[in-house]
């Protein structure tokens, strides 16, 4: 099943908040290889999705999801940071981390708009708090311009992607909001200009998850994740949405 | 921007919306005529709020304007679209404003004010 691979870091990330700190920190270690393992297999499509219409066939996506877990890896760096720097509030760094990685995954694998719209959306409310971390004058500030910007950029794709449905409608396209029956859109797109709109409010307020004072401001390990972690989301969403302009 | 001027500018956004809105030959509202001038100045006086203002809860208040005007929006222009609007607006408003409360009592404890105007050591 294609989706063990965000479910298990979301289970994980829950339960993170609960247990002790040595255990979130090994549970931190082992989701990162878990989820690598499943990557892997998804890469050898050797899974299959349970619910096909919202995931797309493994392989497509499996690139940037092995590339995600290969910069998990970064979970055993953290550990040490974790045990080297006595936070307040590990468990909600350990959890949010790992939702952190659920959320992403999630948007590397999903081929709904509204489901990666709300993978988009749930990776930037999950990667907030982790920049917060350092709960300085400047962390602070960084959360705040961040969660606005990419909030109101989220909003702005919210009504892009209400566009492109009302452009359905009255187009008459029956089909599915994913990639795959978006093939039939370009009639759509001709008869209703507003598909454009829909797809350049999407790219233009894209998430600025590579923000640099944004990752500046947070721990470390977040530090090493967002910016190489950003473009790898980002980049197959991106030429997803490109191949339909 | 000052008070007086914003008022106006407000005003203005609404005159506008509710002239586009005439123009906007769109089948779904057509029972309720001002169904759409409501959604899309509620849209713009959100984004206006959020850029005008330098007081963080006015901020986040403009984003609320700004989400209830996509919710407007949604409902009203597409029926396919109603559920998938509305779990988006869940998200939207519960974690969003949830987090930017969170980060606003921060604000207020570490700044003692919360004039955004303070948060200006980081820029580009």
């Amino acid at each position: 099943m294609v989706e063990l691979v965000f479910i298990t870091p979301f289970v994980t990330g829950l339960l993170a908040f609960v247990l002790p700190k040595a255990l979130s920190r090994q549970l931190l270690v082992f989701t990162g290889a878990v989820h690598l393992v499943l990557s892997l297999l998804l890469w050898k499509t050797a899974l299959r999705p349970f619910l096909p219409n919202i995931l797309p066939c493994p392989g497509r996506t499996a690139v940037s999801s092995g590339d995600l877990a290969a910069v998990f890896l970064i979970a055993i760096y953290t550990t040490g940071y974790l045990a080297a720097h006595q936070l307040k509030s590990e468990n909600v760094f350990t959890g949010f981390m790992l939702l952190f990685l659920s959320t992403m995954t999630m948007v590397t694998l999903s081929d709904h708009i509204m489901v990666l719209w709300i993978a988009i959306e749930a990776t930037t409310l999950a990667s907030a708090p982790l920049i917060f971390t350092h709960r300085s004058g400047a962390s602070l500030e960084a959360t705040w311009k961040y969660v606005l910007i990419c909030s109101v950029g989220i909003a702005m794709a919210l009504l892009g992607s209400l566009f492109l449905t009302l452009s359905m409608e009255l187009g008459g396209v029956t089909a599915a909001l994913s990639f795959p029956p978006c093939r039939l859109w370009p009639v759509t797109w001709i008869r209703h200009g507003s598909k454009r709109d829909s797809f350049l409010s999407w790219w233009d307020t894209a998430p600025r998850w590579g923000w640099p004072h944004a990752y500046l401001a947070a721990r470390c390990p977040q530090r090493s994740a967002q910016p190489g972690l950003g473009p790898v989301v980002r980049g197959p969403v991106e030429l997803r949405l490109f191949r339909h302009l | 921007m000052g008070y007086h001027a914003s008022l106006f500018s407000g005003l203005g956004l609404i005159v506008a919306a509710a002239v586009i809105s005439r123009y906007l030959n769109i089948p779904a509202i057509s029972d309720s005529a001002l169904l759409f001038p409501a959604a899309i100045s509620l849209l713009v006086t959100g984004m206006f709020l959020l850029m005008a203002r330098r007081n963080a809860i006015a901020m986040v208040i403009g984003y609320i304007m700004l989400e209830n005007g996509i919710y407007l929006t949604g409902t009203t222009f597409s029926t396919q679209a109603r559920h998938i609007v509305e779990f988006g607006i869940l998200l939207d408003v519960l974690a969003g404003v949830m987090i930017m409360a969170i980060i606003l009592q921060n604000i207020k404890q570490t700044f003692d004010d919360v004039d955004t105007s303070l948060l200006r050591t980081l820029k580009e």
